[in-house]
């Protein structure tokens, strides 16, 4: 009697179903932990930090470990404080938030509390770098100015919202392991500095791009708000064309290395075909791969 | 002696905490005691910080200079402790700017000596350098300051220990829990820094009580997750205690076992006509002769202060101690003041409508013995107008006791020029002989619907019992910013006097007719509906003045 070949096949697909929907079952919750908790933030700011201390030559320290701690509770805090504005524009993450806001909140507080104590190791500079992004976020994200007051929250200034996230984000991921490990600043250092803040302003609008609806009702003013979409790329380009001049300049005079500035290029090359993507595909993708376009580096040198 | 690293893994490990559990509790501000939380926990970090980066330092101006900046730390605990403890314990009359400033002067002249130090060496007397483990470290004689501090830190976390200890006894089991798990992380670094300070600890001249705060923080961490810390907060009970006793419509009054008074609650001042500050500390016999004598009497219990129209039920509980010794007594006094006005106007009631009845049964009685015999017409008609009367008692009783139970309802308020016109009308129609005048007032004042009663009876009781040969009724109206005056006058022969003792004193009085329930009715409805009435009466006639608040305008 001979087998039935089909009846292989049949097997194998029904099997291929039972591997693809256990995969779905077990890997959607990760999934929505990893992302929605702003636990990938976390990987992606050590990764930056490792980058930037193979970048200026530093030795390993726990400044990444710092890093990545001190942004899931920043970021996770930015979470539960933004999840009324989320339930128009990302109606699932703040679901998520809701459901699990007690335990966020709990492990925003151990990680902030860890990234601290290890900060200390880096001595009082780097303890006092560790408190500067939970400041910032604070003022930033809270209404600390009575209503009718003069002054608006920084959170709805344009531009000045977007360079306070970007600037505190770059002077963690370049000066933390600089600072850790007690060396002096690279004359590289303000260059790498002024790169990371370039690509953290565009990571910020990027996703404002899809929340210009909900900023818009809420009074925040932000690239997409004010000029459009195609206005936020054309901006994001002049400032993308800026970086690359900067990096340019910075290789012509010595400052840069070949391998610093050919990583460099690769990182804003992918950013360049996030920006040109804006409005053409969904903005939740272009955000998290925004916030990735400067892994590839570490990508490379891994490889 | 543990290792410098082992010593280094706990501060930080102190530090983590400190930094979750601050965080933690700035999120449930403003819940009493988060705030103070968030301060303790920040002053251990940086205790705790200030002390590695001491062990770290190269240079030995580095290290004294963290060795004094962590002193804002060591200073800042003690306080931020206490304040924790007040305002989770509900003692917040002790945490406002005022004490906060109080309490922290003691460490505020600490930072400044300590910065100071050099010039007059109060806190420290010199230093030693030890080498231990591969390390470096300072150790600094003590001078007399530094003690003064010590005192007065350990003053502060003892003081805070006793609302703790309160709780401890609670009740309620989360507050026993929570309660024990603060006292908990109290206790780790006092005994801790009372051995370092002692002696007892080998730890190279570091002192290892922000190591111990890992233990305060996790107790405290421990507290807000488990035991619910902001989740269910024992902070009311001494204020809903207190706001009870203060606010509570009975008057007290606490004496201890000399009968002196050591405490009395507003009302109770106000009944015995005296302020708190000048009662507190007298004896009841200087305060209220009267009273002291009524609360050690066995029958009377109602206490009439002098010079005030209301009465009081005194009740007396005795206030024991633990060992069941008496340490005093607490006096209330209930206003029952409404109960025996009731209870006057029912006795009055049932007097007049007593005397009504059986007057007119001994009429009807002496002449149906005379109709048995003799067909009389005239004996006839006194019998049917005697049944009559009867009849009409019934219905005026029924009248003021459907003003008591309106008394007792939620009423709605009527326009007032609307009661005084239908009122008007009706005695017109009534009583067409007599000739009724209204002056008008303003037609938006709008009063208590009772008064709709009690001016119909006034207008038509004028109306009624008016004998003159040209009878006449005026009604005018004269309003007021709270309150409206109506008068109704006529030029009647006037309300006997031992009538109008009747329901001006209640007093016992034997009534000839039944207009006593007419006045009666006014006085009793214009009391109940807040208003007050007036009779002025002669043999030319008679005025009745109504005085009614003011419900609104419209």
């Amino acid at each position: 009697m001979q087998a039935n070949p089909q009846n292989n096949v049949n097997g194998l697909s029904v099997l291929y179903g039972l591997l693809q929907a256990w995969v779905y079952r077990l890997g959607r919750p990760v999934r929505d932990a990893l992302l929605y908790s702003s636990a990938y933030l976390a990987f992606i700011a050590a990764g930056e930090v490792l980058i930037v201390t193979e970048l200026l030559s530093l030795p390993l320290s726990p400044a990444p470990l710092v890093a990545a701690l001190l942004t899931f509770a920043v970021y996770g805090n930015d979470r539960l404080a933004d999840v009324e504005a989320d339930e128009k524009t990302s109606p699932a993450r703040a679901a998520f938030v809701r459901r699990n806001q007690d335990l966020l909140y709990s492990l925003s507080a151990v990680a902030y509390g860890l990234g601290v104590a290890l900060a200390v190791l880096g001595g009082p500079v780097a303890f006092a770098m560790a408190f500067l992004p939970g400041v910032v976020w604070l003022c930033y994200a809270s209404d600390l100015f009575p209503d009718g007051a003069r002054l608006r929250p920084l959170k709805r200034v344009l531009i000045l919202n977007s360079t306070l996230v970007a600037a505190v984000w770059a002077v963690g991921m370049t000066f933390l392991p600089i600072v850790f490990v007690g060396a002096p600043i690279p004359a590289s250092a303000p260059i790498i500095y002024v790169f990371f803040f370039g690509t953290a302003f565009a990571n910020v609008e990027i996703p404002n791009v899809g929340d210009r609806g909900g900023d818009r009702e809420a009074g925040v003013e932000t690239l997409p708000v004010v000029f459009g979409v195609d206005g936020t790329r054309k901006a994001l380009y002049g400032l993308l064309a800026l970086l690359a001049a900067i990096v340019g300049v910075g290789f012509g005079a010595g400052v840069l290395g070949l391998e610093t500035t050919a990583g460099l290029s690769v990182s804003l090359l992918c950013l360049l075909t996030v920006v040109t993507c804006l409005g053409r595909i969904r903005n939740d993708i272009l955000t998290v791969a925004a916030e990735c376009s400067r892994l590839p580096i570490l990508v490379i040198w891994l490889l | 002696m543990p290792s410098l690293v082992v010593i280094k893994l706990a501060l930080l490990a102190s530090i983590a905490a400190g930094i979750s559990v601050g965080l933690l509790a700035w999120r449930e501000r403003p819940k009493p005691g988060s705030v103070p939380l968030v301060l303790l926990m920040a002053a251990q970090s940086w205790w705790s910080a200030a002390l590695i980066f001491q062990v770290q330092a190269a240079s030995l101006e580095a290290k004294l200079f963290f060795i004094d900046i962590s002193w804002v730390g060591v200073t800042l605990l003690p306080v931020a402790w206490l304040l924790f403890v007040l305002e989770y314990g509900g003692y917040n009359e002790y945490t406002t700017r005022r004490h906060v400033a109080g309490i922290m002067l003691v460490p505020a002249i600490t930072i400044f000596l300590v910065l100071t130090n050099d010039y007059h060496q109060l806190v420290y007397r010199g230093l030693e350098i030890i080498e231990r483990n591969g390390a470096t470290m300072v150790s600094r004689t003590p001078a007399v300051w530094f003690w003064v501090i010590a005192a007065y830190t350990y003053l502060l976390g003892l003081l805070g220990l006793i609302p703790m200890l309160d709780l401890v006894t609670s009740q309620v089991r989360s507050f026993r829990n929570q309660s024990v798990a603060l006292l908990l992380g109290l206790f780790a670094p006092l005994v801790t820094n009372l051995l370092f300070l002692f002696g007892y600890l080998p730890t190279a001249g570091i002192d290892p009580t922000p190591v111990a705060f890992t233990v305060s923080g996790t107790a405290c961490l421990f507290a807000l997750t488990r035991f619910e810390l902001f989740g269910s907060s024992p902070t009311p009970i001494r204020h809903a205690r207190r706001a009870l006793y203060k606010q509570m419509q009975e008057g007290a009054i606490v004496l201890d076992t000399h009968d002196t008074v050591v405490d009395m609650n507003d009302e109770a001042a106000s009944v015995l006509q005296t302020t708190r500050e000048e009662a507190l500390g007298r004896n009841l016999n200087d305060v209220s002769p009267d009273l002291l004598s009524i609360g050690g009497s066995a029958g009377n219990h109602v206490f009439n202060p002098p010079k005030n129209t209301r009465s009081y039920d005194v009740s007396e509980s005795q206030l024991t101690d633990i060992h069941d010794r008496t340490i005093g007594r607490i006096i209330t006094l209930h206003d029952i003041s409404d109960l025996f006005r009731m209870q006057q106007r029912l006795e009055v009631l049932h007097r007049v409508f007593r005397h009504n009845i059986r007057t007119n049964i001994q009429v009807i009685l002496g002449h149906a013995g005379h109709l048995a015999t003799h067909n009389s017409q005239q004996k006839a008609d006194i019998l049917k107008q005697n049944a009559i009367e009867i009849e009409e008692t019934g219905e005026k009783v029924r009248n003021i006791i459907d003003v008591f139970e309106e008394g007792r309802k939620d009423r709605e308020n009527l326009r007032l020029h609307a009661i005084l016109r239908e009122c008007v009308d009706a005695t017109a129609r009534s009583y067409p002989d007599v000739t009724v005048e209204y002056d008008p007032g303003p037609e938006d004042i709008v009063v208590d619907s009772l008064f709709d009663i009690v001016c119909s009876n006034v207008i038509e009781n004028a109306a009624q019992h008016n004998s003159s040969s040209e009878p006449w009724v005026r009604v005018g109206v004269e309003p007021g910013e709270e309150t409206v005056t109506v008068q109704v006058a006529d030029n009647g022969p006037g309300i006997e006097s031992h009538e109008l003792a009747l329901v001006e004193e209640g007093t016992e009085t034997p009534l000839k007719h039944g207009s006593g329930f007419g006045l009666a009715l006014t006085a009793w409805g214009a009391d109940i509906a807040g208003g007050s009435v007036a009779f002025e009466s002669d043999s030319s006639g008679t005025c009745v003045t109504l005085e009614m608040p003011v419900a609104g305008r419209r």
